[in-house]
């Protein structure tokens, strides 16, 4: 076979390794093999050029319109024919320009509205709740005016596991018999004062009576309930006016259904809270119900994030440390679809991911995988520009950051994640961004489906390009141990 | 409300052309944008001629939409569209003879620096030199991007003739062409 030939093969349909060798070994030595190996890459791309600049004229559209009856087409109609077929493939439209806006960006917007979405998600559940009432020092001056109109807050029990310092001072000021009440603005500048953290309290029964806690979620605590304790002893429940309302600090936002400070103050008084609600077994509650009163309870989590209504199904959490995920990507840019022939098989288009998990929510994994990456960029024959575009297959590598959100979990079982890489190939570097859903499937399996967008940067003759938009979905499976 | 056809396969926008007229328009305008540019492509290089081409390329849109009263359902659009453009050249190369010999092939003044639309009308002329079957393969293969199979199954050749005539058809195009593309890459 003649070099010639195998040049039109390698750029026809590609050749074996060796025979590639063999081939670049012989352009590295011989000139004349260089310029047929250029000739022949040019005919290719004027074969392409031709291809783009050829659409039916504007008579011919409207003479096949107008044979079978149709209403003949705008101008704009037969110009966009070109575009269409060259930008969109198959997926042309004579729908108007929205609807051409929109499926040109359709993936792009989805991708950047549920990244968004999680964005929020995220700041959200790490705010502290109650941040919209304002600041704990106005609460605090609320507390201090002695408003009745506190008693329509909700009490809100929270998970902390650092309070136990805090509620063992509280159980010894309890425990030695502190009955004369708390000042509202010294509580807020004492949390020890007025925090009652039934968890650390429960692991000093003897000092300050008990509700514990309910542990659950891999151990980790449900906290005690705070709870605003006033000072005025005043056990009525239906006299809201005369507790000063004390809050907790740490920036966490407690507010105290004025009822629920009446007991506080029973317990000041000496009973426990317990006893002074009346309820017989409180180690029976979850303090996420505790609520006294059945109304307005709000649960946060000792992370700070809110939990979701599945907060107790454990299917949202993850307990292994280690993780395997194989996936496939269909990530493809849609303006070059026409152009490329986009490998089908799984196997061009998969990734491998060793993740290690540093606990429910951060992980970090290294990434290796082989894709087809569509790329677009221009040659310059003669000093003219010509449009190229190619579809190699690439292997890649990478470092990922992960992110689960187990507390926004939307049904069990099902949590929401992102995930970034930054990585390289063999041309470039390359970043990839993931968001979707991982939904366990059978014990430490599950499956994985997302969003992926990814973008590779590339040099061709001393200039630099990027891939436009590669956008797609990724799917997978991933097994923990 | 109007259907979303740009959202519709080809199959299914086939299928609507048996529709109410209205529908069919909308599927038949849909259609049109994604294969015309092609079909059209291909009947211009295959008969190197810009009025025969919009006559073929006419009739066989034409003979398309009448097809779909005929053909129940109709998986690939696309190669059903080539196969009638293709017939319809059979026939036009049949009465009339397309290729012109090398010695006829006068492109334009051997001048460094050629234009975009040159290059192209010198591929153009080129191809007006090959046989029927060569020119095919080479607009199939290299403009149209059709694999081998593809080739093969329209044109009803084994996929090794495909191959060797694509192969060859680019070897007498490129030594057309050779004195061109030598400047080109200089």
């Amino acid at each position: 076979m003649s070099y010639s030939k195998i040049i039109h093969e390698y750029l026809d349909t590609g050749v074996d390794g060796s025979t590639e060798e063999m081939l670049f070994a012989e352009l590295a030595s011989d000139e004349a093999l260089r310029s047929e190996f250029n000739r022949q890459v040019q005919l290719h791309l004027i074969a392409q050029s031709d291809m783009n600049s050829i659409s039916p004229p504007m008579d011919v559209t409207s003479g096949v319109f107008k044979s079978l009856g149709f209403e003949i087409p705008t101008n704009e109609f037969n110009s966009n024919i070109a575009t269409k077929a060259a930008v969109a493939g198959s997926a042309g439209s004579a729908n108007g320009p929205m609807m051409t806006f929109w499926k040109k960006h359709f993936s792009t917007i989805m991708v950047a509205v549920i990244a968004s979405l999680i964005t929020a998600a995220i700041f959200y559940t790490s705010q502290e709740f109650g941040s919209g009432f304002g600041d704990n020092q106005s609460l605090a001056g609320q507390a201090d005016n002695n408003t009745s109109s506190k008693n329509s807050f909700p009490v809100i029990s929270s998970f902390e596991d650092s309070d136990s310092q805090q509620a063992n001072e509280f159980a010894a000021v309890s425990g030695s018999g502190n009955k004369s009440g708390i000042d509202g603005n010294s509580a807020f500048n004492n949390r020890v004062n007025n925090i009652i953290n039934n968890r650390s309290a429960s692991n000093n029964r003897g000092a300050g009576g008990r509700i514990s806690g309910q542990s659950s979620r891999n151990g980790r605590s449900f906290a005690g309930n705070r709870q605003a304790a006033s000072g005025s002893g005043d056990n009525d429940p239906d006299k809201h006016l005369s507790g000063n309302l004390s809050l907790a600090s740490n920036s966490r936002q407690v507010i105290a259904d004025i009822s629920s400070l009446n007991s506080a103050n029973s317990y000041a008084n000496g009973q426990s809270p317990a006893q002074a609600l009346g309820i017989k077994d409180p180690t029976r509650l979850a303090q996420n119900s505790f609520n006294p009163y059945g109304t307005n309870v709000i649960s946060i989590p000792a992370s700070g994030r809110r939990s979701s209504l599945f907060d107790d199904l454990v299917d949202n959490i993850d307990n292994t440390k280690w993780g395997v995920t194989v996936r496939g990507i269909s990530v493809s840019d849609a303006s070059l679809n026409n152009r490329l022939a986009n490998s089908n098989n799984w196997l061009d288009n998969a990734n491998v991911e060793v993740l290690y998990k540093f606990d429910q929510y951060w992980g970090m994994s290294v990434d290796f995988g082989r894709e087809n990456i569509a790329q677009a960029f221009t040659g310059t024959i003669a000093g003219k520009a010509y449009d190229f575009a190619q579809n190699p297959a690439l292997y890649w590598y990478g470092i990922s950051g992960l992110l689960r959100l187990p507390d926004i979990a939307i049904l069990s079982g099902i949590v929401p994640f992102a995930k970034l890489t930054i990585g390289g190939t063999a041309i470039g570097p390359i970043g990839r961004f993931q968001t979707g859903l991982r939904v366990r499937f059978y014990e430490n399996i599950r499956l994985v489906a997302a969003l992926e967008s990814t973008g590779l940067f590339y040099n061709v003759d001393g200039i630099n390009y990027s891939t436009g938009k590669l956008l797609g979905f990724t799917y997978g499976i991933s097994y923990g141990f | 409300m109007s259907k979303p056809y740009s959202k519709y396969s080809d199959s299914e926008l086939f299928l609507e052309l048996k529709g109410s007229r209205k529908e069919a328009e909308s599927a038949f305008a849909e259609l049109y944008s994604r294969h015309a540019q092609r079909i059209y492509a291909y009947c211009l290089r295959v008969t190197g001629n810009t009025e025969d081409a919009n006559d073929i390329f006419q009739e066989a849109m034409l003979k398309f939409y009448d097809a779909a009263a005929k053909i129940e359902n109709l998986e690939n659009v696309r190669g059903f569209l080539l196969r009638v453009a293709r017939n319809l050249c059979l026939n036009f190369k049949r009465d009339k003879k397309i290729n012109l010999s090398i010695e006829n092939f006068q492109p334009y003044s051997h001048d460094r620096g050629y234009e975009q639309k040159e290059l192209l009308d010198l591929i153009a002329g080129a191809l007006e030199c090959l046989t029927f079957d060569y020119r095919e393969a080479f607009v199939l293969r290299q403009y149209h991007g059709l694999s081998y199979r593809e080739i093969a199954d329209l044109t009803d050749e084994s996929i090794a003739a495909v191959k060797n005539r694509v192969w060859r058809a680019k070897e007498k195009i490129k030594n057309i062409l050779s004195p061109y593309l030598e400047d080109i890459t200089k």
